[in-house]
């Protein structure tokens, strides 16, 4: 019996035979988008992925947190939420309800008190309804996440982000919209991991960290929040050693501004 | 007038009789571009008239309205024709990438996908500032109004610039529901 993969011979020309022009012009399509979000992010000296393999560790509350540090000490920052379905910036970054504003050439994002630049699947999904699509009801995996894909796509490049020192994006959990993040720019972001400190954590941000270092990311450092309550253990230590990076700042259970001035100027002083 | 009659008088049976000498490759991508990784979606389809060992065109694409799509394939030298009939969860995946089939007629929209795809989004979420069209004197019919009036909040705005501006580089001063299923046509706007 013949393997599936067994080349057969084969009367008619094959796919990477046929070499005419592709009239939909599909490349063509997909080069203006990624053009788009280059063209776009031609104005931020900085795009830092807050990362973390681990849900619940509070990524979102770090990078709010440091946003408005930042933001304080006079840094122009954006944040980008990319968790479409758990978005929580817009809350965190206490950020006035209103309606986003269109123009021709793109979204306003929200700013916060603070001025910091925000856009968030919760500014515009209806109060207490997930994200859900359109389209055929049964089997929707097979797309979702290549729709997900094409909305920080849009995030990215619609949104007028306009000139900023940093554009965080505060990714959820997993590594899998890292990977489509590197995908949509033209250089890896920076990366800042945050764990809290038990090993249970430490394991998931380590895969974190080795899938940015695969995708040669530059790791800016390792924030270890939580710190002081009911968890225990050395997360931060253990992964700061084992790449070779530094711990940026132990934000305590209940943080106070100095704790995220603190790691804005770590953070701040390196863009 | 079906699909076949609009492409060339291609009834069922030679229609037929075209398919079963055509083949399809459905595999395959074209190299990255210069700066970007595109790997997948890169990928597109290609119609080989076996006959004429011809590499068929791209002649046309239709939303009938119901999640599928149909693209046309001609062979440019017998003049035979194919139809490329995706089911729903094709023309999603598709969708999802953001890139049309047959070509892009209008310039992108901001955050396009995100007003066209997601379905829990608040109605108000969007305030048009300046909105297109303003101004040049292309009125709506009433017929049109009612029409656009069911279109869901979330992507209306959206799709009033796009008639509008239709309307507008055609130099047409009404728009009514045959100037809406027009464009639909001309545009590919499933569900507009």
């Amino acid at each position: 019996m013949s393997h599936l993969y067994d080349p057969m011979p084969l009367n008619i020309r094959t796919y990477h035979e046929l070499t005419e022009a592709d009239r939909s012009g599909l490349l063509d399509q997909i080069v203006t988008q990624r053009r788009r979000v280059a063209d776009r992010l031609s104005t931020v000296r900085r795009v830092v992925a807050v990362m973390s393999g681990k849900g619940g560790v509070g990524k979102s509350f770090v990078t709010a947190g440091l946003a408005q540090a930042l933001a304080r000490s006079g840094q122009a920052i954006g944040v980008l939420d990319a968790d479409f379905n758990g978005p929580t910036a817009p809350q965190l970054l206490r950020l006035p309800v209103a309606r986003c504003t269109l123009h021709d050439d793109g979204i306003e994002p929200a700013v916060s008190a603070e001025g910091v630049r925000c856009f968030s699947m919760a500014l515009l999904l209806e109060d207490g309804r997930p994200l859900a699509f359109r389209g055929p009801e049964t089997e929707g995996h097979v797309w979702r996440e290549t729709l997900e894909a094409a909305a920080l796509r849009e995030f990215l490049a619609d949104v007028v982000w306009g000139a900023l020192d940093q554009l965080l994006i505060d990714l959820p959990p997993g590594v899998q919209r890292f990977q489509e993040l590197t995908e949509l720019l033209t250089a890896p972001p920076a990366v800042l991991a945050v764990t809290i400190p038990t090993p249970e954590s430490r394991d998931a941000v380590r895969r974190a960290l080795h899938a940015a270092v695969e995708r040669k990311a530059t790791l800016l450092g390792v924030v270890e929040n939580m710190v002081g309550g009911p968890f225990v253990g050395n997360a931060a230590d253990e992964l700061a050693a084992e790449f070779a990076v530094p711990v940026l700042a132990r934000i305590p259970w209940h943080p106070t501004s100095e704790a995220w001035d603190g790691l804005a100027r770590k953070v701040g002083g390196t863009a | 007038m079906g699909w076949h009659g609009r492409w060339g008088g291609q009834r069922d049976g030679s229609h037929a009789e075209a398919c079963a000498r055509c083949r399809t490759a459905l595999e395959g991508s074209v190299p990255p571009g210069p700066g970007f990784s595109l790997g997948l979606v890169g990928a597109r389809v290609k119609f080989l008239c076996v006959e004429c060992d011809r590499q068929m065109q791209f002649e046309e694409r239709q939303l009938p309205g119901d999640g599928t799509l149909a693209a046309a394939f001609r062979c440019p030298t017998c003049g035979r024709v194919v139809a490329l009939l995706t089911n729903p969860m094709e023309t999603q995946l598709v969708a999802s990438l953001g890139v049309k089939i047959g070509g892009t007629t209008l310039p992108p929209q901001p955050m396009e996908l995100v007003r066209g795809m997601v379905a829990t989004g608040k109605p108000d979420a969007f305030q048009d500032e300046g909105e297109r069209g303003a101004g040049t004197g292309t009125i709506w019919s009433t017929e049109a109004l009612e029409r656009l009036a069911r279109v869901p909040n979330f992507v209306r705005g959206m799709v009033k610039r796009i008639y509008l501006d239709y309307a507008r580089e055609r130099g047409i001063g009404e728009i009514t529901p045959a100037v809406m299923d027009t464009a639909r046509t001309e545009l590919g706007l499933e569900g507009m």
